[in-house]
């Protein structure tokens, strides 16, 4: 009973939400407060639709070629030369989007968990943990994503309940009091917590049922922009907008702030961090597996797996690049915004315009 | 297979190199309190501007097999910050300093004076990632080594006793409750807070009453634990506190059970604050004379209209107390900051000065909702 | 190789084959009311059944006066025939042609019976060996349910199993595995719900076994199941007919060796492993907080010395700090750090529990105790060990004990000992590694095609297969047979 290749449209939406949801969740709520101050969500939704279009064009993409992989309708609409590159500029953003990532859930690690160990051994250890996910196909990815789902949705769940009696929810307050041209600012900063939703360019061709896989993917979007908003204002609520503002990453700090003594409650962040390991882990798996699959493509190999290996090292000497986390976050985000608006959002659009006007031609 | 044992070689690597974060739980020791006080620098280089105490409990002195000794020992040093002195005592004690534990901080008397120190002080600790950010800070009238000093080896609980005592305002009003985070957040939105206040009573045994105005990250004032108690009464913060008010020739106890406050404030050309505060309690005593029975409802009403207007008067003076020093410690600048966001914009700058302006309608319900088991 | 119609040549073939083997017995007799006609029936003492044997195949053909036989040269009708079917008086009667499967019939236990000029041979049953009666399975007991076992006897525990479902569809397939033992296995499975690819899949890979020998299901198992490297068992195996019979229902496949009174069903996954037959027979809220602290159990057993090492040694600011104080306090003067006498306890409990095994009976029982109270008594009054690290070892060792599968948890007992190595190195991160390591493991395995790790993976979320894996739902609401086996018949139960 051999069923290769097939995921569940409920294995598609757990993965993209897992996969999204991974590091941007920590400054997500500061960096958008920073320049929206108490209005951030809006700028978090707002960002979060601007996807939608772009669902929708690939699942019209993949519909128009039916059981073919993204690679086939890529080299079949662009051409290899073309698309070659193309795959290259989506190269260059896995490898710094992984390093971003890791970079940063080494910095967490280290500041909360491990002091003194080395940032290089954290970074070593999850890159090849990951490589154990990352070498599997794509039905593996997803069914490690509807296992990890649950506790996802667990830990958001469990950072509402543990702010509730402390928690101020007049600190949302003043709505509606920002100046909207800050907006745009707002959506740059946030739209590339959003990233990593291109695996679905990668799972779509697997899904079982390609008729209403869209649905589920749609689903699965807003369900990550219920999780962003939720955080945002949990958080806001218990910090209050000046100290968001000033934490950087206030998705733990909420949690260092709880201090129930009556009920057994303290010192929380602990658990937190241990259940964040689990979500950062399937964000970074999936995104090396699109690493593996791009260089499968690029080098016109039979398997993905064999590149897996040698990608750790080139991400582990770029996440060291920069120096120190302020550096992180304004050198290599910066970066990291613009490439990934080429690399998920451009490179997907020329490939579907491409598609739409090659089919016109072929009608007439 | 060949690749399975890469990775596993890899793995073992490290096993050589040893785990770097690896501290035995009774090789560390926990600070729970800390007192700063300032210290008055004399040396040319020394960048010493602060005098450091830590308390930490004596572990041989928990648990089943306790044994003798203090329950907790207290070390001071002068240093430059706060978590700095921990280096400096490396070399009298066996074991490094770790400070997930700390639950209280005591603001020396002296300390609460430097506005510059004060914001050092606060920034070193809301950035540091161990601490619980709920540390409770308490103002000490005297030097804070000397509230630790007397009250460090009397300590029954493990946790402390100064920290149980200050956790929460379940049991008593008479101070208010302050966390770092509220705090911090305090002196964002208001620029003013009030902190318990620590002292030594006449047998030298610490007590917490009252409490510590702060303004602008230095001290401004102090207020006694009866005024303290009006001003957690309008913030809404009261439970289990009685008030005794004189009604028909004789004292009436009213213990008051909850409380609750609803602002409403008047932008217009004149700012004016309405308080609705509403009050509820039990009759706790009387007398016990058996013309003075509490038969029926009008005398429940003449009641809490003594306690209403004896309430009204105390809430009023402390009200204009606090219009005088220019202290906002009633929550209206923050109202104001969530509910008319566009106004507070414009006067937010001068809100001392607007502040001892506002005219204040204060309008208390108190409700007498049972009496006991007699009449 | 042939069978000649004369009669010594046959026998002393079969001597010749069979030299050395002195527990082969060979008798002649006469028969027919002129006494001409030999008849030779050889079997092997012990493997036979003596009553048989004499009562009802030597004294039927003693009684046999009408037999007429053949003598050679006469073609009338086959001797064989007539034998069966009028004087042998024993129910199961077959004919064998080939000389080798006489002999592999004569190794089983059946007793073979030539006629002289005849060139076909009777192979008559007569099993009969040394056996256990039915008992109570030592591995799997419930306090409310069947306490028949399956016993080493391969068409006993069939029996078992068709007692339970009396249904023309139950299969029963008969085959040989081993080269030299020449085991047999018999495959069972309800022909309208089981999935025939996997079937077919199962039935073929067994095919595919070329090995001397099958002791027992555990090289079956070994031999045929996807991922012989894991340290997870991707066949479930059990020693209760109810069991097997409740998972032919649910669309799985059993496979019954002769030999073990072990049984094998296919596929399995993490649900499976998790239930147990008391849960089927105790009232659902129940059964579900029994497997909800199942699951527990697991983790814990899995986690705990872990987690002290972990906390202890890297991060005592996790725990509340009352919690920690005291923690410290019964720590103190202990000469070694948490990790060493983390290993120590272990190892200590693992040697325990070993020579418990070894040793059955009162000796068993009494080493258990010595272990328990001396030894842990005495270890922390020596002041080696501290009283908290007792209590987690024995909270571990415990918890190993509830959870249902012997060993699923002997796997998680093993691994306890690589987290614990991940939690020395890393404290907390460590031990999460490890956690998802172990996810993505279980995700990839495959039990035949079928997802290890379902329903929690993904497969059957939506048909509802989670109703009976982490809680138990009444029986009213399990209308469907779950997804993973991939049933031809969905309904299990039609509602009113």
């Amino acid at each position: 009973m051999q069923r290769k290749n097939v995921i569940s449209n409920n294995q598609l939406k757990n993965l993209l939400v897992t996969t999204v949801v991974g590091v941007g969740i920590l400054s997500l709520p500061s960096s958008t407060a920073v320049v929206m101050d108490n209005d951030g969500w809006i700028a978090i939704i707002v960002s979060g639709i601007l996807f939608i279009p772009f669902i929708l064009m690939i699942d019209k993409l993949f519909k128009m070629y039916p059981n073919k992989t993204i690679f086939e309708i890529g080299k079949e609409v662009l051409g290899k030369v073309i698309f070659t590159i193309f795959l290259i500029i989506g190269q260059i953003y896995s490898i710094i989007i992984i390093a971003y990532a890791i970079r940063v859930f080494g910095e967490v690690i280290k500041g909360y968990l491990l002091e003194i160990t080395p940032i290089e051994v954290i970074i070593i250890t999850m890159l090849l943990a990951a490589s154990y996910a990352a070498r599997a196909e794509i039905e593996v990815l997803g069914r490690i994503a509807t296992m990890v789902y649950p506790i996802l949705l667990g830990l958001i769940i469990f950072l509402v309940l543990i702010n509730m009696p402390e928690a101020d929810y007049t600190n949302i307050l003043p709505v509606f009091n920002t100046d909207f041209t800050k907006i745009t600012r707002g959506i740059m900063v946030s739209i590339f917590s959003y990233a990593g939703y291109e695996i679905i360019l990668f799972a779509y061709p697997s899904s079982e049922d390609k008729k209403s896989a869209l649905k589920y993917v749609l689903r699965g979007m807003f369900i990550v922009i219920g999780i962003y908003v939720i955080t945002f204002l949990t958080t806001l609520s218990q910090l209050g907008i000046d100290q968001l503002k000033r934490a950087i990453w206030p998705t733990i700090s909420v949690a260092n702030e709880v201090d129930l003594p009556g009920y057994f409650l303290e010192n929380l962040d602990g658990i937190v961090i241990a259940l964040w390991v689990m979500v950062v882990y399937v964000t970074i798996g999936p995104l090396l597996y699109i690493g593996g699959r791009v260089m499968e493509n690029i080098f016109e190999a039979k398997s993905h797996d064999i590149f897996i290996l040698p990608l750790i090292p080139i991400i582990y000497t770029v996440s060291l690049i920069p120096d120190n986390i302020i550096s992180v976050y304004v050198n290599m985000g910066n970066i990291l915004s613009y490439i990934a608006v080429v690399a998920i959002m451009i490179l997907p659009t020329l490939v579907f315009l491409v598609a739409v006007i090659k089919k016109r031609r072929k009608k007439t | 297979m060949r690749r399975l044992f890469c990775i596993m070689f890899i793995f073992l690597l490290f096993l050589t190199t040893g785990c770097w974060d690896k501290e035995e739980i009774e090789q560390r020791l926990f600070v729970t309190e800390i007192g700063i006080d300032v210290y008055q620098n004399e040396g040319e280089n020394n960048t010493d501007r602060l005098t450091v105490t830590y308390q930490y409990p004596n572990i041989n002195a928990i648990g089943k097999n306790a044994g003798s000794g203090p329950s907790n020992f207290l070390l001071t040093a002068n240093s430059s910050s706060v978590f700095q002195t921990g280096r400096h005592f490396m070399s009298k004690v066996a074991f490094p300093f770790h400070f997930k534990h700390l639950k209280v901080i005591i603001l020396g008397r002296d300390f609460l004076r430097e506005d510059e120190l004060m914001r050092s002080v606060l920034d070193e600790l809301n950035r540091d990632t161990k601490i619980n950010k709920r540390v409770r800070i308490l103002a000490s009238d005297r030097k804070a080594v000397e509230i630790l000093e007397a009250s460090h080896t009397m300590e029954q609980r493990i946790e402390g006793t100064i920290y149980s005592t200050v956790r929460d305002n379940r049991h008593t009003s008479s101070f208010t409750v302050k966390a770092l985070t509220d705090l911090i957040t305090d002196f964002d939105i208001a620029g003013v807070t009030i902190v318990p206040r620590v002292t030594l009573d006449e047998n030298n045994k610490f007590m917490v009453s009252g409490g510590c105005i702060l303004k602008d990250y230095r001290f401004l004032d102090w207020v006694n634990a009866e005024e303290n108690k009006i001003i957690n009464l309008i913030n809404g913060d009261v439970a289990l506190e009685t008030i005794d008010v004189e009604y028909n020739g004789n004292i009436i106890s009213y213990a008051i059970t909850s409380s609750s406050t609803k602002r409403n404030v008047d932008v217009g050309d004149k700012i004016t604050a309405n308080i609705n505060i509403e009050v509820e309690g039990y009759l706790q005593g009387y007398i016990l004379n058996n013309k003075k029975n509490v038969e029926d409802v009008k005398t429940v009403l003449e009641m809490e209209k003594s306690i209403e207007d004896e309430m009204n008067k105390m809430i009023n003076q402390t009200v204009s107390h606090i219009k005088e020093i220019k202290a906002d410690l009633i929550g209206i600048g923050e109202h104001l900051s969530k509910f008319h966001p566009k106004v507070w914009e414009k006067i937010r700058d001068n809100w001392d000065d607007i502040f001892s302006d506002i005219e204040f309608n204060i309008n208390v319900d108190a409700k007498i909702r049972r009496i006991g088991l007699t009449k | 190789m042939n069978i000649s119609k004369v009669l010594n040549e046959n026998v002393e073939a079969i001597k010749d084959i069979l030299k050395g083997c002195d527990d082969v017995v060979y008798r002649s007799i006469e028969v027919g009311h002129d006494k001409k006609t030999q008849v030779a029936i050889i079997f092997v003492d012990g493997l036979t059944d003596k009553m048989v044997i004499s009562e009802y195949i030597i004294e039927s053909l003693l009684d046999a006066g009408n037999f007429e036989g053949i003598s050679i040269g006469s073609v009338k009708s086959d001797a064989s025939e007539k034998a069966s079917s009028e004087f042998i008086a024993v129910d199961d009667v077959k004919k064998e042609e080939d000389l080798n499967k006489v002999i592999d019939a004569i190794l089983v236990g059946e007793t073979a019976l030539f006629i002289d000029g005849s060139d076909k041979a009777l192979i008559l049953s007569t099993r009969g060996w040394p056996k256990r009666g039915i008992q109570e399975p030592q591995t799997e007991t419930v306090v409310k349910g069947p306490r028949d076992g399956f016993t080493e006897t391969l068409r006993f525990n069939t029996a078992l199993v068709r007692r339970r479902i009396r249904d023309p569809k139950l299969k029963v397939k008969a085959m040989k595995v081993g080269r030299r033992s020449k085991t047999d296995v018999a495959v069972m499975y309800i022909e309208d719900i089981a999935n025939d690819e996997i079937v077919k899949e199962v039935i073929n890979r067994i095919e595919r076994i070329d090995i001397d020998a099958i002791g027992e299901t555990a090289f079956l198992e070994f031999l045929i199941e996807d991922n012989y490297l894991s340290p997870f068992p991707q066949i479930e195996s059990t020693e209760r007919p109810d069991a097997v019979a409740a998972a032919i229902l649910e669309g799985r496949i059993a496979i019954l060796v002769d030999n073990t009174p072990f049984g094998l069903m296919i596929p399995a996954t993490i649900g499976t492993f998790f239930q147990s037959s008391e849960d089927y027979y105790t009232r659902w809220p129940m059964a579900s907080v029994f497997r909800f602290i199942r699951i527990i159990a697991g983790l814990l057993t899995l986690l705990s010395p872990a987690m002290y090492i972990a906390i202890t040694s890297f991060h005592p600011g996790l725990i509340p700090s009352v919690l920690t104080f005291y923690v410290a306090a019964s720590r103190i003067n202990v000469p070694f750090p948490a990790v060493i006498e983390a290993f120590l306890m272990e190892l200590t409990i693992e040697l325990l529990r070993e020579s418990g095994t070894r040793i059955a009976g009162p000796i068993g029982s009494t080493i258990g105790i010595v272990g328990g109270i001396i030894i842990g008594q005495a270890a922390v009054e020596a002041g080696i060990v501290s009283p908290l690290k007792i209590i987690i070892t024995a909270v571990t060792t415990i918890s190993f004990f509830a959870i249902a599968n012997y060993e699923w948890a002997t796997s998680l007992r093993i691994l306890r000992f690589v987290f614990m190595i991940m939690a020395a190195l890393f404290g907390l991160y460590g031990i999460m590694l490890g956690i998802v390591l172990l996810m993505v493991h279980l995700a990839k395995l495959e039990s035949f095609g079928i997802p290890f790790a379902s329903p929690l993976s993904g497969l059957g979320l939506k048909e509802g297969d989670l109703k009976d894996t982490i809680v138990k739902v009444p029986v009213q609401k399990l209308e469907f047979r779950p997804k993973f086996t991939f049933p031809k018949d969905k309904i299990r139960l039609k509602k009113r």
